[in-house]
């Protein structure tokens, strides 16, 4: 290292970016956030440049990320982000250097189309020219929205169909998930949570009826149960507790009518109905308690604890309403629009006795992620994405702390990994991804999570731009 | 015209309804069948019953990855069929946990579905006096 900080550095870098980009007007043209959903090749295979800082020598493993990356068919274009056919990015890390590694998951809806050359699925949000029929959720599941790493495989996660096992190694796809029986093509939800002892929760949604799923760490089956919900309400995560599962139902609900051409299109908002809230107990599966919350759409939660009183704590990115869903996942897919986050992260406390409070933390995001090894018990903070940067909220004191990226990039989820033998919630690493379209690449960048507005302690550059993604998971060696 | 005449006009006609009325039947030839076991259940339904009951059953034991079977319609009119391949042999259309078919189904026309059976404007089609014909691609 030199005698310039990190951070000058960095803007070094950024501001030569700046430069080079303002030299050519056409470079400028091209290489805006759009680049972010443009369709990259079939494979992707490339080693990682060092542009600042080192990377720590402990910090080894595999990072996986999954997010849609085919925007285009034929001369039509993606309607809606949520619908292009997921790619799973993997980057190597180990001894010093990272090699990136991309696939595209080989879903029954990417070969349809591949041999079809065209789009022929409706689905979360995009209803192209010539909808086929749909006979199966799987039919239009893009295995695009999130990674669980299990069994010495990933699987590529989607909203509400099976998960697709893809190598863990050479991101082959090896198939459809086939629970057996009445599991089998049932919604598995891109939300797993997988508790200290290595058990994996989740739950589906199909109109009103929601699974819950308990798996074995090895992805055996243990329990599942169908519930009824109280209203067909788009729901994408959840939390879990010591003891309980908490699912959120914005009233974002499925009874919009009429002949809808995507998913998204059989919901409507309802700003006078409000957030319910379902507490579930962990071993009987029945609804224990019911909470009411103001009317907020979400995506994301980050974790939820209950205390000795049974107060349970959560904190999630709430949204005034549904417009992302709606309008600007199509803004995006459309280049149209990229506006800032809007989500508020907040924290939900739910009381026994059914009332519930809202306290609103700082700032705009998305993204939350917190330390793996807290899922279900006390967590003081989370970590997320805000316009151009990373952040973390404290939400023992709301405090937050910041960095930003810079000008033209895009900042990507980051993924907590724990110190080995850390006994600190914030003794870790943050790893994650940027799309500096400004220079038109992807970026890796690893933070110390103790010191996040340090700026990343290393930062590699992709020899290309990777499409903009939703989740990944970290896998340490 | 002479009355005779118009008598074995009148009777012909006559004869020749009858006879055309005893055959108002469906050649159904189904496509897509993925394994030599269990059976084909294929269901006729009337347009006013398409989510009751049949008006004629066939049960076949599935040979062949294509077949064809007759059913017989009790007169000329307007139909739709509902099939499935009982590839477990419990007489059931199995289902997932939230109703989805596991089984593969078909419908006469092969009238899309979209999250559920299709509507009869697109699985009818007619039975004339002297039968029909639909070819079934199972999914």
């Amino acid at each position: 290292m030199t005698a310039l900080t990190r951070r000058e550095i960095g803007a070094l870098v950024l501001g030569a970016g700046v430069a080079a980009a303002a030299s050519s007007a056409w470079a400028k043209t091209v290489a805006d956030w759009r680049l972010g959903f443009k369709t990259p090749p079939e494979t992707l295979d490339g080693d990682l440049k060092l542009l600042e800082g080192r990377l720590p020598p402990e910090l080894q493993g595999n990072f996986y990320r999954v997010g849609p990356a085919q925007f285009e068919r034929a001369g039509e274009r993606l309607g809606h982000w949520f619908d292009g056919d997921g790619m799973v990015q993997r980057f190597a890390i180990g001894d010093g250097s990272v090699r990136h590694k991309g696939r595209f998951v080989s879903t029954d809806k990417r070969r349809s189309e591949q041999t079809a050359g065209r789009f022929l699925h409706s689905g979360y949000g995009f209803g192209p020219k010539a909808a086929a029929e749909l006979r199966r959720v799987d039919d239009i599941n893009a295995a695009n929205t999130s990674i669980l790493p299990i069994a010495g495989e990933v699987w590529a996660l989607w909203e509400g169909g099976s998960p697709w096992r893809v190598d863990a190694q050479t991101l082959d796809t090896r198939g459809r998930q086939a629970f057996t029986g009445p599991l089998d093509g049932a919604p598995f939800s891109a939300h797993p949570k997988r508790g200290p002892d290595g058990d994996v929760w989740n739950f589906g949604v199909l109109g009103r009826s929601c699974v819950i799923w308990h798996l074995a760490p090895d992805g055996a089956v243990r329990k599942t149960k169908l519930i009824e919900l109280p209203a067909a309400s788009l729901m994408h995560d959840f939390a879990v507790t010591a003891k309980y599962l908490v699912l959120l139902l914005p009233p974002m609900h499925g009874d919009a009518g009429g002949e809808p051409k995507s998913l998204v299109d059989r919901y409507r908002w309802h700003a006078d109905r409000p957030l319910q809230v379902l507490v579930l107990d962990k071993d009987t599966l029945t609804i224990q308690r019911r909470h009411e919350l103001p009317a907020r759409f979400l995506y994301h939660l980050s974790n939820a604890w209950e205390d000795a009183s049974g107060t349970i704590r959560l904190d999630a990115f709430l949204s005034d309403d549904a417009t992302f869903a709606v309008k600007t996942a199509r803004d995006l897919a459309l280049g149209r629009a990229n506006p800032d986050p809007t989500g508020r992260l907040t924290a939900i406390t739910l009381p026994p006795d059914g009332g519930a409070t809202l306290d609103v933390l700082p700032g705009t995001g998305e993204f939350p992620r917190m330390n793996p090894r807290r899922v279900g018990s006390q967590h003081r903070y989370t970590y997320g994405v805000i316009a151009n940067g990373i952040a973390r909220w404290d939400l023992a004191t709301g405090k937050y702390d910041t960095f930003s990226y810079g000008p033209d990039t895009w900042s990507e989820e980051p993924v907590f990994t724990p110190r080995q033998g850390a006994t600190d919630e914030t003794d870790g690493w943050l790893t994650t991804t940027v799309l500096n379209y400004g220079l038109g690449r992807t970026e890796l960048a690893v933070f110390d999570a103790r010191r996040v507005s340090d700026g990343p302690v290393a930062r590699l550059a992709c020899p290309y731009a990777l499409p903009l993604g939703f989740h990944g998971d970290f896998v340490a060696a | 015209m002479k009355y005779r005449e118009i008598l074995f006009i009148a009777a012909a006609a006559a004869l020749a309804a009858s006879s055309a009325a005893a055959d108002p039947t469906v050649k159904v030839t189904v496509v897509g069948l993925k394994a030599n076991q269990g059976f084909m259940m294929i269901a006729l339904h009337s347009e006013q019953a398409w989510s009751g009951a049949a008006v004629a059953k066939i049960k076949v034991a599935v040979t062949a990855a294509a077949m064809t079977v007759t059913l017989a319609a009790p007169a000329p009119g307007r139909y739709g069929i509902k099939m499935f391949h009982d590839v477990n042999g419990d007489g059931e259309m199995a289902t997932n946990i939230v109703g989805f078919p596991t089984e593969p189904f078909g419908f006469s026309n092969d009238a899309p579905v979209r999250f559920g059976p299709p509507s009869f404007a697109d699985a009818g089609f007619d039975i004339g006096p002297n039968g029909a014909a639909q070819t079934i691609t199972l999914r």
